[in-house]
């Protein structure tokens, strides 16, 4: 835990009180939003002894962990020579095939679903191996971003002088790099098995109806079979196992960068030696067309109807026919994106200014609370939370327009806090100092020094927002009511239903979903200059 | 003529268009300590790199007692070297830093303990074997890399900067205690180094960079 951002002047008093009278804030929104709806869900799953002698629900939470345990192995076994590439070379395309491997996690999961159901052979198309496969596809992002980081401020000495060490490339990487990497491995791999253990939407279209996991049977018992019971069991087993995933892998994450100073620099392709220059280069398009393939599949499968290549899905989904508004979808999708990300930002701010600026450990503590809560409160449970929590006056929320938004918001709020406090902490303290001794009070202290130099990872932070409301299905399916149906319920009810037109449309919307999310990352990236993701 | 202990033969190295050595000549005999002297940014690290195979020569000849490196890997070509910043690995205590070429040479653990043993006292650093690296100081850091890169008794000794971290007195004195270690040693010794003082006090023979390159273009015509 470096202290950059750590209070320990006079001058940030001002900060501290700040922080702990703001704290409010997000402990109501989370203790309402998150908490609340999560303990009504406890108190009627909370029938252990059902759960434990009910065969089908054991078997399905042990299918979801077993599924989610060889995506993390398949995905890490991909991701880190993935990394490798990527990291360790500069060659001319890099950052285009490095921006590929974020499309996917930019992308819905429902969407990356459909993807594979789209490029996957026809007996391949639902089952336990496509389901795996995309998860790795969606989550190799993840082990590039957080192993391809550490592996980058690994300074190349340390390899250079195990070689003059008479060490071969295998053994340094076994003796200088494996150990250097590690823990940045295991942070990769927790993360990532929690993302697959509380995988939703790429499991509605993948895992087939023999292969239910813990989200998908939530949703099922509470929407389709209208068991509260059952489903709020699952969502209790949920909530432990994520808590446990959590509480297990958290300690890796923290594990920083290396201690020396120099800086590595990727190695020049052109410098390389030969077998290294044909694999990495090998290796870079195999990437780019494995990313790009699915994107393809998707929008070549939204032209297909039954056998035949054709425009009528598209022009079915423009026009004006009872199954799809597809204009009406686009403007709810964007309007909920909107409000979703205003909630996210204001909320996450607060939490991230609380944790870098709060002087009492009890302060910091709550507030990171407020950002670990959303994170052990998968989606679904956050859907289903709202159902049985905000039904009865006072409180009786049902079918309210902004129920979507905030719940988008309590997804999107741990993301969102944690690019934002990372950026506060980088502020020099110095800096508002100076400000202050050219006479800034501390609001305009604030004002001039923090807002401006937050000003681009809040932008960052806003994009995020919005993308995970515009691709959430999980709490929306559990929400979602006539009248303004999002891109993503349109998705899960248009698969829903029989016939060729109407899975073709299913595609169609998300081809429109995938160009949406992916033009807002374009735009900010354009507009901020920064590396969004 | 004995087989010299390192010859450098006409070694041209470039990145890209930039040219960082060019037709560079040297030769040493075997045991012999010599210290190029070069101003920052003149190539001397590049120098002991491209001996090391780190770096890859566009032409010219690497020999070390007498023996071609053209195609050698860097692991096979019983070369120490001493980096600047010392590259002492993080996740190993002292010991295991100074016994990892050992351990990579397969020596049984009980010839290696006693080798590692011998080498921090040979340095001045008994009983600091099982210290944490991040703990060391600059000079010891600077005396761990050298036992290091001695333990398995290299050929060639290449030492890049061994004492640029240090301050001025601790500096000199250091410089003393590497020449005897060095010498002790036997291995043929390449520094480089930007500082003259620091040059004539470890090493027999003292050349400038610049020069290695003009007696080369003169005696290719």
């Amino acid at each position: 835990m470096a202290g950059v951002g750590v209070v320990t002047t006079a001058i940030l008093t001002p900060y501290a009180r700040a922080a702990r009278r703001l704290l409010v804030v997000p402990v109501v929104f989370v203790g309402v939003f998150t908490v609340w709806p999560a303990v009504t869900t406890l108190r009627r799953g909370f029938d252990l002894a059902a759960t434990i002698t009910d065969g089908g629900l054991r078997s399905t939470v042990w299918f979801t962990a077993w599924q989610a345990a060889i995506s993390t192995v398949l995905t890490l076994m991909v991701g880190i020579p993935v990394a490798w590439v990527l990291t360790r070379h500069e060659f001319v395309g890099r950052r285009i095939v490095r921006a590929l491997t974020l499309v996917p996690f930019v992308l819905p999961t429902l969407v990356v679903g459909l993807a594979f159901r789209a490029v996957m052979p026809s007996g391949l198309r639902t089952g336990v191996a496509p389901l795996v496969i995309a998860h790795a596809f969606l989550n190799v992002a993840v082990v590039v971003r957080v192993v391809g980081a550490r592996w980058e401020s690994q300074p190349r000495g340390f390899d250079d002088a195990a070689a003059t060490l008479g060490a071969g490339p295998v053994v340094r990487f076994r003796t200088v790099t494996w150990p250097a990497l590690r823990a940045s491995v295991a942070a990769a791999g927790g993360l990532v098995f929690m993302y697959c253990f509380s995988t939703y939407g790429a499991a509605r279209v993948l895992a087939g109806p023999s292969r239910p996991v813990t989200e998908t049977e939530i949703y099922r018992f509470a929407v389709l079979a209208g068991d509260m019971r059952a489903a709020s069991a699952l969502a209790v087993a949920q909530i432990v196992l994520v808590g446990i995933v959590l509480a297990v892998t958290a300690p890796g994450a923290r594990h920083g960068a290396s201690h020396d100073t120099t800086p590595a620099r990727p190695v020049a392709l052109h410098d390389a030696t030969r077998p290294r220059r044909v694999g990495v280069t090998l290796g870079a398009a195999i990437i780019a067309v494995v990313f790009v393939l699915p994107l393809v599949g998707l929008a070549l499968r939204s032209l297909r109807v039954g056998d035949a290549f054709t425009l009528s899905a598209w022009r079915k989904a423009f026009g004006s026919t009872n199954s799809l508004h597809l204009v009406d979808a686009i403007t709810a999708s964007i309007g909920i994106a909107l409000a979703a990300a205003v909630i996210t930002v204001v909320v996450g701010t607060l939490v991230a200014f609380v944790q870098v600026h709060a002087a009492s450990r009890s302060a910091r503590g709550v507030a990171t609370a407020c950002e670990v809560i959303p994170v052990v409160v998968s989606a679904v449970v956050v859907g289903l939370g709202f159902l049985l929590a905000f039904r009865e006056s006072p409180v009786d929320w049902r079918g309210r327009w902004w129920l979507l938004p905030v719940a988008h918001a309590v997804v999107a709020l741990p993301l969102v806090s944690r690019t934002i406090a990372a950026s506060m902490r980088q502020i020099p303290h110095d800096l508002r100092n100076a400000a202050s001794t050219l006479g800034a009070s501390p609001l305009r202290v604030f004002s001039s020094i923090d807002a401006s130099l937050l000003r681009r990872p809040i932008g960052a932070a806003t994009t995020l927002a919005a993308l995970v409301s515009l691709g959430e299905f999980g709490a929306s399916s559990l929400l979602s009511r006539r009248g303004d149906e999002t891109l993503t319920m349109a998705i899960g009810r248009l698969l829903g239903r029989p016939g060729d037109i109407l899975q073709a449309q299913a595609f169609v919307v998300a081809v429109v979903l995938a160009a949406l999310c992916l033009s807002l990352v374009a735009f900010v990236d354009r507009v901020t200059t920064g590396d969004v993701g | 003529m004995t087989t010299p202990g390192l010859e450098v033969d006409h070694v041209n190295v470039a990145f890209g268009d930039t040219s960082v050595l060019v037709n560079v000549s040297l030769r040493l005999e075997r045991g012999e300590i010599v210290a190029v002297l070069g101003p920052s940014g003149s190539g001397k690290s590049t120098l002991l790199r491209a001996i090391a195979g780190l770096v890859e020569i566009g032409s010219g000849t690497v020999r070390v007692d007498g023996v071609d490196m053209r195609g050698v890997a860097t692991h096979r070509r019983g070369v120490g070297f001493v980096f600047q910043n010392n590259q002492l690995f993080p996740h190993l205590d002292v010991a295991a830093n100074v016994g990892y070429g050992l351990r990579i040479a397969r020596v049984p653990s009980a010839q290696r303990n006693v080798r590692v043993t011998e080498l921090l006292s040979l340095v001045g650093l008994p009983n600091h074997g099982a210290r944490d690296v991040a703990t060391l100081s600059g000079g010891e850091a600077a005396r761990v890399a050298l036992a290091r890169s001695l333990a398995t008794s290299p050929r060639v000794l290449l030492l890049d900067e061994p004492l640029s971290g240090l301050d001025h007195d601790l500096r000199y004195a250091l410089a003393d205690d590497l020449r005897r270690v060095i010498r002790a040693a036997g291995s043929t010794t390449l520094v480089v180094t930007h500082d003259p003082v620091e040059a004539e006090r470890i090493a027999d023979r003292v050349v400038r960079l610049v020069d290695l390159a003009a007696e080369l273009s003169s005696d290719g015509q």
